[in-house]
């Protein structure tokens, strides 16, 4: 029996862990209305000829007048971890309609999923995780 | 995937490079495991090396102590011992010394078996005699002989004491003779053949290996030289062989090339003649005569001499040099040994000069003067004092010889002293005379004889005689023969290197001589000479004492410099690698402990991975809101922690008591500080939960204040902007205030009872099955439907049950027993168990449950006996029929005391009860409810298993006496569901926008609150309720039947019950879209109105709308009107005319109104046309002034101009008249 290095990967637990922190991190990126290159956003369509546009009624709605994906808010409520495996975890809708309504305003706006500033906190987040979770330790192997 | 929806983002680690870098570091550490073992192996090496290099030195050291110790071991055994063992050992060594010399070794044995025969043989007389004259004392052998045996027992006694020494003698010449006449032999053969001594060997091995010796190379030598410098035609026939074979002539002749390789070439080119006549013949033609004879010898004589040399025969230059100094000192100790025999023969001449009656016995008379029997040391001296007595005179000379004689006449010894000294002889001892006058004697008479030779030499003017030639070997008289005596044992003692021996030997000499030569006389001399030679042996064996321990001193020097240069080689030789390798040593060592510490570090922080892991289950399986419960068994693992360090560190307690006092002293503390710690952790958590829980609580009150101002500033913005909208948006604002989550709620509990029906217990059964099954089943379509539609029926019974049950426990009221069949199949039917909250009557809803049980028909007949579906038992079949206290083996639950808090309807299966008794039973078991408390002022915490445990961990029991958090149970569904209904009516009800409203919002939100959070939710809920009544009352919040009864009243003055109000908003809804302000000036509302204030003895008010005649009479020139009947009851106007018969004077019609306003108070409309030049007038406010109106009325009255109008205005205000 020798000491070596072993490698397990971060557990479905660890990545859930992460899922959700990313989730977080978008969901922070998009309400500030940021789209998928940490860039501000398009504004949106405004009202024409007289006619209130779609940030009339969102400013109406006590919301704020941006493409932040928030009407009723289902769209980014409905943002989960769909799936989570060892080293692997997806990042989805629950809602098929929070599905579709995302996938249309991503046409308009690729928001979704990671920026560049998600990525890095993705990095920064599996750092933690293989810190923590020492990723490679001194094992003994046969 | 449908393409309309948004893909998934998908963080995925590749953890290859991981792999990759572990595999990296997998193999630098094998390979640094690998250096670290060749590193350990080297420096091991090295180690060994310089344990080796230091053994090898020790060894050396010792072995020289040893050979020194031996030496001084051998010196001191061959003291005490001599003999066969000794000469044995002496054989033996000098064997082992020329082991590989067969003729050597043979030389010795044989020597050394003369001399151990010679030394066993001793004891014999006659031989001893023998033995001593033996060669090589030949050319003696015959004097000596006959000598002693004259000499008879005198002569016995001088060959007694000669026997050893010459033993010894004998031996040593024997040896020596032997080996230098071999080392001779090989010289000899060196010279003639010009081969080497080593090669002598050699080939002497070849030639004897065919019966020759190496002379026949000499002769071939001698043959083959003559054939190489032969002229003629046999010369040149033998070069001619010699080129043949190979043979550089030329290099013969220079001497370039050796004999041994000619001899080789010609054995090998003799080889490869055919045998016979030709190589004999060429062999004669090379060697002449001797080739026929060396033939044998040259055939194969390659082969042996490789042999040979393989065998290593031959011995080397240094050996044969060896020889031949043997030899020589064989041939010396041989001639010095016939002196000694001649010295001998004199001294037997002298003694039988001495004595007279020998002198006839010896056949040669003596010769030659005393004096010739000295050494040659002992000539030179006496030539040098003869010389300085001649040097004195003739005359002077002659006067000494005069006195001298006088002297030996008058000291003279007698004959006792002839007669002493030959019995001391003839018993082994020396008698040596004694005495002044012996002393005198013995000098006179030598002086007198060296003063006789000096005058006579001055006389003969010659000088002093030579020596006797002793190499003639003649025996005439001393002729030295005492000088060779003393020489020969004096070598013979040299030879053992003994100088004690050879002291003795010299001592034993020179009394000899001196008895010899002063014969009875020589007694002082003798005595003197012991002295001089025990002091000489005193100052050798201070010598040799001061020899050995210098030696010793040496050997110790030698060893502290060995120990040294060990030293120094550890310190110079392999400094530099024992510098490196320890240098690598500790670099690898340093290393490894940082390879064990990180193990060591990784292992630890590896179990206490394995403790965080626990925990951090703990954790995460811990109760959500239990943060306690889940820090108390954290901490249980951490006291378990704390526990077993301070154990260890109590087991490992220092052997010093001191010490072991301190470190006990410091795992104690340790373990205190710990425990303390985690106390502080354990009391920082509590408060942090307190001030959360207080934070939460704040959070909450906030929210819903904030809630609250939202919705009212929106209400009051709608209300001061929209004021016709704020009704609506009332509505939806408490909707979502209070509706949606009472609805929410519901519908919680709602789903949470249908949920088994539909789906089953299982998740797989219930209607969903039913139907799941009903599409891809292969049942009987019949079965089927017959199954769904009794299904379906006995589902929505249950769910009426349920919700019934539900309702009926939260209101505290008795449901209605419902029976219905036994479970059917596919569907889990709940079975609920709803008692009564008043206990009253119990509710007897059972429905079987379980998808396995009563699928048939005949099941389904099973338990249709009310009585025994109520008390159990009655069938065979009962326990798979549940009944109100009985579950099927399918389970059930009990939505009620789900409701209630009790516990859950799963428990109910198992074992029945049956009848009244297992009803009360379950009475028994139903949660009545009570106050929910916190945790007492004794309780800290809770273990793992959920008890409660006080701050030092004991498990306690709560006192009770914690504040109220809340009411649970069925006392606790009762208060929430009275609160809600009580919040519903006032809020949301009829009693909403009214005062009784608020109260009961009030009092409906104080009772929910209490039941959810104590006093503290009664106050929250008490004020949420009050707030939202007065907001209700303050946004004029009604409801349509208050708002019917309000303009009911309003415009008819009619007060009216709520079921007519009702009735009222019903047709609003109907036919006004809801809007009760129309439907209360509908005719028929009015109508109803009109009988419903008759029928409750109110007055109503005609509407103006609602056409009524009217009847004037005159009498007596007077005008009165006459009472006209609305539904019997006689109604008059309302004039200035009196009535007649004052019948319903009283009841006046009310005033009409408009179509907007209430009678009577309908505003007058008047158009204005303002145009031309009045336009002016009229905007400058002078076109219609009261004066003008004033004037303008009274011209119009003078006028009688719409005398019928201003009448019908004045009397019945907004009636237009025809004309």
């Amino acid at each position: 029996m020798t000491a070596r290095f072993v490698y397990r990967p971060l557990s479905a637990e660890d990545m859930t862990t992460i899922g959700n922190a990313v989730i977080a991190d978008v969901k922070a990126r998009i309400q500030k209305g940021q789209n998928v290159a940490d860039a501000s956003a398009k504004p949106l369509k405004p009202g024409r000829n007289g006619h209130r546009g779609y940030p009339d009624y969102k400013v109406a709605r006590g919301l704020r007048g941006i493409r932040d994906l928030v009407w009723r808010g289902m769209t980014m409520r409905s943002i989960r971890v769909i799936d989570a495996r060892p080293n692997t975890v997806r990042i989805g809708f629950d809602n098929p309609q929070a599905a579709r309504i995302a996938a249309i305003n991503q046409t308009r706006e690729a928001v979704f999923w990671f920026s560049p500033n998600n990525r890095q906190r993705i990095q920064e987040l599996v750092s933690q995780a293989i810190r923590a979770a020492e990723l490679v330790r001194v094992g003994k192997v046969a | 995937m449908d393409a309309n929806m948004m893909t998934d983002g998908v963080i995925s680690l590749d953890d290859r490079p991981a792999i990759a870098a572990v595999g990296r570091a997998n193999t630098a550490l094998d390979g640094h495991e690998k250096k670290v073992k060749e590193v350990m192996d080297r420096t091991g090496k090295v180690y060994q090396m310089a344990g080796d290099q230091l053994v090898r030195v020790t060894d050396n050291s010792r072995n020289s102590l040893d050979r020194l110790l031996s030496s001084m071991q051998k010196q001191a055994d061959l003291a005490g011992k001599s003999g066969v063992e000794r000469m044995i050992a002496q054989r033996d060594q000098l064997i082992s010394k020329w082991g590989q010399e067969q003729r050597a070794v043979e030389a010795i044995t044989k020597a050394y078996d003369k001399m151990i025969a010679a030394e066993q043989g001793g004891g014999g007389f006659a031989n001893g005699i023998k033995n001593f004259i033996q060669n090589p004392l030949e050319s003696a052998k015959g004097a000596a002989t006959g000598v002693l045996e004259k000499l008879g027992t005198f002569g016995t006694v001088v060959g007694v004491g000669a026997a050893g020494l010459a033993a010894f003698a004998v031996a040593g010449w024997e040896a020596a003779k032997s080996l230098g006449q071999y080392g001779v032999m090989i010289k000899d053969a060196e010279l003639r053949t010009g081969l080497t001594a080593k090669e002598v060997g050699q080939f002497g091995f070849a030639a004897r290996a065919v019966g020759q010796d190496v002379s026949i190379f000499e002769r071939m030598m001698r043959g083959l030289t003559g054939a190489v410098e032969a002229t003629g035609t046999e010369g040149e026939k033998a070069r001619q062989w010699l080129t043949r074979f190979g043979v550089d002539l030329q290099g013969v002749r220079t001497g370039t090339v050796s004999t041994s390789e000619v001899m080789l070439q010609v054995a090998r080119g003799l080889d490869s003649l055919p045998p016979g006549f030709d190589r004999s013949r060429v062999a004669m033609d090379l060697f002449k005569r001797v080739g026929i004879e060396a033939i044998p010898v040259m055939e194969g004589l390659n082969d042996r001499v490789n042999r040979a040399k393989q065998l290593g025969f031959g011995p080397s230059e240094d050996d044969v040099k060896k020889y031949e100094r043997l030899n020589q000192q064989a041939v010396e100790f041989e001639v010095k040994w016939e002196s000694a025999i001649r010295s001998v023969k004199g001294m037997l001449v002298d003694l039988a000069g001495a004595f007279g009656w020998v002198l006839d016995k010896i056949s040669t008379p003596p010769s030659i003067p005393l004096g010739q029997s000295e050494s040659r040391s002992e000539h030179r001296a006496h030539a040098d004092r003869i010389k300085a007595l001649q040097a004195q005179g003739p005359a002077a000379l002659q006067a000494q010889i005069n006195s001298l004689q006088q002297q030996t006449n008058q000291y003279s010894p007698g004959v006792g002293n002839f007669i002493k000294g030959t019995l001391a002889q003839m018993v082994g001892q020396i008698y040596i005379p004694s005495g002044p006058d012996a002393q005198k004697y013995g000098q006179a008479a030598v002086e007198l004889k060296y003063a006789k030779e000096a005058l006579e030499g001055l006389n003969k003017n010659q000088p002093h005689a030579p020596l006797p030639d002793d190499s003639g070997g003649s025996s005439r008289g001393d002729n030295g023969l005492s000088s060779a005596m003393r020489s020969a044992r004096k070598e013979l003692a040299g030879v053992g290197d003994d100088r004690f021996a050879v002291l003795a030997a010299e001592r034993q000499e020179a009394i000899n001589d001196a008895l010899d030569k002063y014969k009875e006389k020589a007694g002082p001399l003798v005595e003197l000479l012991k002295q001089v030679y025990d002091a000489k042996w005193v100052k050798e064996f201070n010598s040799e004492s001061e020899k050995l321990n210098k030696e010793l001193a040496q050997q110790e020097e030698h060893w502290t410099q060995l120990t040294l240069k060990a030293h120094k080689a550890q310190d110079s030789v392999f400094k530099d690698e024992i510098d490196q390798g320890i240098k690598k040593l500790e670099e690898e060592g340093k290393a490894v402990g940082r390879l064990a510490a990180e193990y060591n570090k990784l292992r630890s922080s590896g179990e206490s991975q394995a403790f965080q892991h626990q925990k951090r289950m703990i954790q995460i399986n811990g109760q959500p809101g239990d943060e306690l419960g889940t820090l108390a068994q954290q901490q249980l693992l951490d006291y378990g922690q704390i526990a077993q360090r301070r154990q260890d560190a109590l087991s490992n307690l220092s052997k010093d008591p001191a010490q072991a006092v301190f470190e006990r002293a410091n795992a104690e503390k340790t373990a205190a500080n710990e425990v303390g710690q985690l106390r502080y952790a354990w009391e920082e958590k509590v408060t942090e939960l307190r001030n959360k829980e207080a934070e939460n609580e704040a959070a909450t009150q906030k929210r819903q204040l904030d809630q609250l101002a939202h919705a009212t500033s929106g209400l009051w913005n709608t209300l001061l902007t929209k004021p016709g909208q704020f009704g609506k948006q009332l509505g939806s604002t408490i909707y979502e205030a209070v509706i949606k989550p009472v609805a929410e709620g519901m519908s919680a509990v709602t789903a949470t009872v249908l949920k088994p029906i539909i789906y089953g217990q299982d998740g797989q059964g219930g209607l969903s099955a039913v139907f799941k099954g009903a599409f891809g089943g292969k049942q009987d379509p019949m079965k089927m439907a017959t199954d769904m539609n009794t299904a379906v029926t006995a589902q929505n019974s249950a769910a009426l049950a349920t919700l019934t049950a539900v309702l009926a426990g939260a209101m505290g009221m008795a449901a209605p027993a419902i029976a219905a069949p036994a479970g059917i199949g596919g569907i889990s039917l709940p079975s609920i168990s709803a008692p009564a909250v008043s206990g009253s009557t119990a509710s007897t809803v059972a429905f079987g449950g379980g998808a396995s049980s009563g699928s048939s028909f005949t099941d389904l007949t099973r338990g249709l006996n009310p009585v025994s579906m109520v008390f159990g038992g009655g069938t065979g079949t009962s326990a798979e029929i549940p009944t109100l206290n009985h579950a099927a083996s399918g389970g059930g639950f009990n939505p009620l005391s789900m409701v209630l808090g009790g516990r859950g309807g799963a428990s109910q299966s198992g074992s029945p009860g049956t009848g009244i008794a297992g009803m009360l039973k379950s009475f028994k078991g139903i949660n009545w409810g009570g106050f929910t408390r916190a945790p007492g002022s004794n309780v800290v915490g809770w273990g793992a298993d959920g008890t409660p445990h006080d701050d030092m961990g004991n498990p306690v029991k709560d006192n009770g006496d914690g504040r109220i958090t809340g009411v649970n149970g069925a006392a606790g569904a009762a208060m929430g569901a009275g609160g809600m209904m009580l919040a519903q009516q006032g809020l949301l009800g009829s009693s909403r926008g009214t005062w009784g409203g608020v109260g009961m919002g009030t009092a409906g939100g104080a009772m929910i609150g209490y039941q959810q959070g104590g006093a503290l939710g009664a106050a929250i809920g008490g004020a949420a309720g009050f707030m939202i009544g007065i907001g209700e009352k303050i946004a004029g919040v009604e409801t349509p039947e208050n708002e019917a009864k309000r303009l009911v009243k309003s415009l008819y003055f009619v007060n009216i019950d709520t079921a007519m109000a009702k009735q009222i908003v019903d047709l609003a809804k109907q036919k006004y879209a809801g809007h009760v302000s129309i439907a209360v000036r509908d005719p028929e509302v009015r109508k109803m109105l009109e009988l419903y204030a008759q029928g409750t003895g109110q007055k109503m008010p005609l509407s103006a709308t609602t056409p009524v005649g009217g009847s004037l009479a005159e009498q007596n020139g007077r005008l009165y009107q006459q009472a006209s009947f609305v539904n019997g009851v006689a109604t008059t106007f309302q004039s200035a005319l009196p009535v007649m018969g004052n019948l319903g004077a009283n009841n006046n019609y009310p005033t009409p109104g408009g179509p907007n306003t209430g009678p009577g108070m309908g505003p007058i409309s008047l158009s204005l046309s303002v145009g031309g030049s009045d336009a002016a007038s009229f905007l400058t406010g002078q076109v219609v002034t009261p004066t003008y109106v004033a004037d303008a009325s009274m011209a119009a009255q003078n006028a009688s101009y719409g005398r019928v109008q201003a009448s019908a205005n004045t009397q019945v205000p907004g009636l237009i008249t025809g004309t």
